[in-house]
C-alpha cells in the first residue's frame, strides 16, 4: 500500500498528477482506471495513442501506461516520437507477452518500467508513483533552470564573464588578471552578478553556474 | 536324236566310210563274176550308218543298199536269170533288211532309255546311285549342280568320302534299316567341292537284283541348307520371344477360350513357385479367399462375354505370403469374331499399393499437421486473446479489494469492478470455447451457418497476425444473406488460411498501403442455384499467371517457408461442401480468393 500521491507529493504548480492510459482494449482500460482511481490517482484514457496527442491535458506531473502493441503506431515507435519532442514523459509499458528483445529496446529507450499482463496492482503503482516523482523532480528542476536562466539573461556580456571566473573558483585577483580590468571593477561587477542572480552566497552562485551548465572547474 | 542324225559336226568320216564302202561293194558285186551272195557286206553298211543316223536315215541307207543289190543283180544276169543268182540276190536283201529293222529297232528302245535318263537330269534333285562298296555308279546333273563335281569326276569315287558325309545317326543303322525295309530317310551334312556345308534331306532306296540282293543304292538328296537356316532362325527368334515374355515383369499367361484352363505361363508364375499343371482351369484359386469369389465370377463372366477384365486380387505366392495383384486379360479372336484364346498379364502391385497407402497415411497426417501449425501460428492471438480478459479481472480484482479497503469503502465502484471481471471472465471463456472448437478432430458436421457470422467469428482469431502484418482491413458484408449448409469451423479454417495467406502477401508492400477486404455475397445465375460468396481480396503482391494455376495444389508454395497445404485442404474442404474456391488476380495489385458454397432455404431459427 502507498499513501495517496497527493498526500505525499508536494503541490507543483497547483495541478494534481495525473496518469495517461493508453490501449486499445476498453477492458484493460477500465481496470486499470479503477486500480488506480482507488488509490487517488487522477487518470486520462485513450484508445490509442493519436487521441491522446490532440487531447489538451493539464500541465502537471503525469505518467504513460502504454500497452507495447497498439494499432497504428506501435509503443515502442511512439516512445522514439516523444523522446525526440519536448512533451516527455516516463513511459511504464504493458505487454502481453514477456517479450525480451522488444523490453529490452524499451527499456534502453528509457523506459520506466516493462510489465507483463497480468501484472501485480503493487508492481504498477509502485511504478506509477515512481514515475510521477520522477517526473515532478523534473518539472521542478526545469522550472528552478528556467528562472535562474532568466535572472542570467538579465547579466551583461561582462557580468556573465565574470560570473563564469568566479564560480570555477577563482580569486577576483586572478579573474582581474584573466580579463585585463582592475581588481575594484571586478569587485563591482562581481557585486551585480550576486544581487542580479539573487545568490546568497558563492556556493549558491556556483549551483546556479551549475545549473546553467556553465564550466565551474577551471584547475 | 535329231542332233545326232544330222551327222553331227565332227562325224563325217563315218558317213563318208559307209558311202565307200556301199561302193566298193557295189563295184565288186557288179565287175567281179564271183557267184557268192555279196550284197550281204551291204549289211556293215547299214550298221555303221545305224551309229549314227536317226530312225529314217537307217529305213534310207537299207532301202539304198536294196536298191545297189538289184542294180547290180539286173546289170549281171540281166539277160539271164539263173535260179542260183536269184537266190543269192533274195538272201542278200533279206539280210539288208533284217539288219535295217534290227538296227531301227535298237535305235528307238536307245532313244527311249535316253531320255529317261534326262528326265532324271531335269530334277532339281541330287540322285546318285552307288553300289554295295559305296562306289558311285549314276550321279545325276543335279549332283553336280548341288555338289561341284562333274558326272565324271564323280562317278568311281568313294561316296561318303568324296562328300564327307556327316550322319545324324550311326551309319551303320542306317544300312540295317535300309537292308531290311528298303528305305531310309534323314538329314545328311555334306560338304561340296568347293568346301561349302550343305544340308541334305536324303531318301534312300535300295535296288536289289532277281534273286533279291541288294546291288546298289539310289539316293536322292534335297539342298534344305535354306529351309534349316531360316528354322533356326524361327526357332531364334520363338527362344527370344519366350525370354521376352519370361523377362516381362508380370505373371503372363494364356488359357483355354472354352475350359478357360491355363496352357501357358511365363517363367514369373514358377518363380513364384507355381506351374501349368498346377493351376489348371481354377487358377484364380491362388487368390486370397476373400478375393476369391469376385475374381471367379469375374473370369467366368468374361469366359462368358469375350469382354476384357480388369480385376485387383491378393495372389498367394509358394511361400505362403499373399501379394496384391492386377489382373488383366484380353481375348485372342480368329478372323470369324471367335475367341481362341485367353491372354492375361497378373501384375505385382502390392509394392506400389504399399506405397500409395503410405502416401495417403502421409497425406492425411499432413493435412492434420498443417491444421496444427494454423493453429501453431494463431496460438499466439489466441493467447493474447485469453491474456488480456485475465489480465483485466486480475487489475479489477485488485482495484475492488482497494475500493473496499478504503476507510470509507466504496461499493459503487467495487460493484463496477466485479461487473467487469464477470464480462472479461466470459469473454476469456468465448476465446478458449474457440480454441477447443478449432482444434477438435472428428468427421465434420454440416449444420446451416451464416457466412458473415462466420467471418465475424474468425476475425478475432486472426486479428492480432492482421495487426502484427499491419494490415489494414476492411468488411464489406452483405447484410442479409440465406445461409449455408458447412461445417463452422472448417469454413472458419478455410477463412483464416485465405486471410493468412493476403497477410503474408502483403509483407512486400509498403506500409499504409497494405488493405484486406473481406466481402460477402449473393451469385444467382440461370442454371444454378444461387451461392453464398465470400471473397478475401488483398493488396499484396499476388502471382504470376503460371502459378495461378498451380496454386491449390499440394505442395504447391510461392512462400520460401510454405508447405504448400493449405490452399490444397482449403479447396478440399469447399469442394467436399459442393462448393468453389477460385483465384484471380486483381485488376490492380493484389489476389482475390473467393469462395462459392450454395445456398440453402432459409430454416434457421
Amino acid at each position: 500500500m502507498i499513501s495517496p500521491p497527493s498526500q505525499r507529493l508536494p503541490p507543483s504548480g497547483g495541478a494534481e498528477p495525473f496518469v495517461i492510459i493508453v490501449d486499445d482494449d476498453a477492458s484493460i482500460r477500465e481496470s486499470l482506471s479503477s486500480l488506480f482511481r482507488s488509490v487517488g490517482l487522477r487518470v486520462e484514457l485513450f484508445a490509442s495513442t493519436a487521441e491522446m496527442l490532440q487531447a489538451k491535458l493539464p500541465d502537471a506531473p503525469r505518467c504513460l501506461v502504454l500497452d507495447i502493441r497498439l494499432p497504428g503506431l506501435s509503443g515502442l515507435d511512439f516512445q522514439d516520437q516523444l523522446g525526440k519532442s519536448d512533451n516527455t514523459m516516463p513511459i511504464i509499458f504493458m505487454t502481453g507477452y514477456g517479450d525480451i528483445p522488444m523490453s529490452v529496446r524499451a527499456m534502453k529507450a528509457g523506459a520506466a518500467d516493462f510489465l507483463t499482463k497480468p501484472f501485480r496492482d503493487q508492481d504498477i503503482l509502485d511504478a506509477v508513483a515512481s514515475s510521477l516523482e520522477k517526473d515532478r523532480l523534473r518539472r521542478e528542476t526545469d522550472r528552478a533552470h528556467a528562472s535562474v536562466e532568466t535572472l542570467y539573461q538579465s547579466l551583461t556580456a561582462r557580468e556573465k564573464e565574470v560570473m563564469a571566473l568566479v564560480s570555477s573558483g577563482l580569486m577576483n585577483k586572478q579573474v582581474a588578471a584573466e580579463i585585463g580590468l582592475s581588481e575594484i571593477t571586478v569587485k563591482i561587477h562581481r557585486g551585480n552578478v550576486m544581487r542580479k542572480m539573487a545568490a546568497r552566497s558563492l556556493a549558491d552562485l556556483v549551483r546556479m553556474a551549475g545549473t546553467l551548465g556553465l564550466p565551474t572547474d577551471r584547475k | 536324236m535329231p542332233a545326232d542324225a544330222a551327222g553331227g559336226s565332227g562325224g563325217l568320216l563315218l558317213p563318208a566310210l559307209a558311202a565307200l564302202l556301199a561302193g566298193a561293194i557295189f563295184l565288186v558285186d557288179t565287175l567281179t563274176p564271183l557267184d557268192t551272195a555279196i550284197a550281204v557286206l551291204y549289211v556293215a553298211v547299214v550298221l555303221i550308218a545305224a551309229t549314227r543316223l536317226g530312225q529314217n536315215g537307217i529305213i534310207a541307207t537299207g532301202v539304198t543298199c536294196i536298191s545297189l543289190s538289184l542294180l547290180s543283180f539286173f546289170i549281171m544276169h540281166g539277160d539271164a536269170y539263173n535260179f542260183e543268182a536269184i537266190i543269192r540276190c533274195g538272201v542278200g536283201i533279206t539280210a539288208i533288211m533284217v539288219t535295217t529293222l534290227l538296227s531301227v529297232r535298237n535305235h528307238v528302245s536307245n532313244a527311249s532309255l535316253k531320255s529317261q535318263a534326262a528326265l532324271l537330269d531335269l530334277t532339281h534333285d541330287a540322285i546318285l546311285v552307288r553300289n554295295a562298296n559305296d562306289t558311285i555308279i549314276y550321279w545325276s546333273r543335279g549332283a553336280e549342280e548341288l555338289y561341284g563335281w562333274l558326272r565324271a569326276e564323280a562317278v568311281g569315287q568313294n561316296i561318303v568320302s568324296l562328300l564327307k558325309t556327316v550322319f545324324p545317326i550311326d551309319p551303320n543303322d542306317i544300312v540295317a534299316q535300309v537292308e531290311t525295309t528298303g528305305r531310309w530317310d534323314g538329314e545328311l551334312r555334306h560338304t561340296r567341292k568347293d568346301g561349302t556345308p550343305v544340308i541334305v534331306a536324303s531318301r534312300w532306296a535300295l535296288l536289289r537284283d532277281k534273286r533279291g540282293r541288294p546291288v546298289a543304292t539310289m539316293a536322292t538328296n534335297t539342298d534344305i541348307s535354306d529351309r534349316k537356316r531360316s528354322e533356326e532362325k524361327l526357332a531364334l527368334a520363338r527362344a527370344e520371344l519366350r525370354r521376352v515374355v519370361d523377362a516381362i515383369p508380370g505373371m503372363v499367361w494364356s488359357a483355354d477360350a472354352h475350359t478357360g484352363a491355363l496352357l501357358f505361363v511365363n517363367a514369373r508364375w514358377s518363380d513364384a513357385g507355381w506351374r501349368t499343371a498346377d493351376l489348371g482351369a481354377d487358377w484364380w484359386s491362388v487368390a486370397h479367399p476373400d478375393d476369391c469369389p469376385q475374381l471367379k465370377d469375374m473370369w467366368a463372366r468374361a469366359l462368358e462375354s469375350g469382354h476384357p477384365f480388369e480385376s485387383s486380387a491378393r495372389m498367394r505366392h509358394a511361400d505362403g505370403s499373399y501379394r496384391w495383384m492386377l489382373v488383366q486379360c484380353t481375348p485372342l479372336r480368329d478372323e470369324t469374331g471367335q475367341i481362341i484364346r485367353w491372354y492375361g498379364i497378373n501384375t505385382d502391385i502390392e509394392d506400389r499399393r504399399a506405397a500409395e497407402d503410405a502416401l495417403h497415411q502421409t497425406q492425411a497426417e499432413l493435412a492434420h499437421m498443417t491444421r496444427l501449425t494454423t493453429l501453431g501460428e494463431l496460438t499466439a492471438s489466441i493467447a493474447h486473446e485469453v491474456n488480456q480478459p485475465l489480465a483485466a479481472i486480475v487489475t479489477n480484482g485488485e482495484a475492488c479489494l482497494r475500493w473496499l479497503r478504503r476507510a470509507e469503502p466504496d461499493v459503487d465502484e467495487a460493484q463496477s469492478s466485479v461487473e467487469r471481471i464477470i464480462a472479461n471472465g466470459r469473454r476469456a471463456s468465448d476465446v478458449i470455447s474457440r480454441l477447443r472448437a478449432m482444434s477438435r478432430r472428428g468427421e465434420p458436421q454440416q449444420a446451416p451457418v451464416r457466412i458473415n457470422d462466420i467471418i465475424e467469428e474468425t476475425l478475432p482469431l486472426v486479428e492480432r497476425e492482421l495487426f502484427h502484418h499491419r494490415v489494414e482491413l476492411r468488411l464489406d458484408l452483405t447484410p442479409v444473406l440465406p445461409p449455408v449448409l458447412a461445417d463452422r469451423i472448417q469454413l472458419q479454417q478455410v477463412l483464416i488460411n485465405l486471410v493468412l495467406n493476403a497477410a503474408q502477401a502483403m509483407d512486400g508492400t509498403p506500409d499504409g498501403s497494405r488493405q484486406l477486404t473481406i466481402s460477402s455475397g449473393i451469385e444467382t445465375s440461370a442454371s444454378d442455384a444461387p451461392m453464398v460468396t465470400v471473397a478475401v481480396c488483398d493488396s499484396g503482391v499476388g502471382v504470376d499467371a503460371a502459378s495461378l494455376s498451380q496454386l491449390f495444389n499440394a505442395f504447391y508454395s510461392t512462400k520460401p517457408d510454405g508447405m504448400g497445404m493449405g490452399l490444397s485442404i482449403s479447396r478440399s474442404i469447399i469442394e467436399a461442401h459442393t462448393g468453389r474456391i477460385v483465384a484471380t488476380r486483381n485488376a490492380e495489385d493484389g489476389m482475390t480468393f473467393q469462395v462459392s458454397l450454395p445456398a440453402i432455404k432459409e430454416s434457421m431459427p
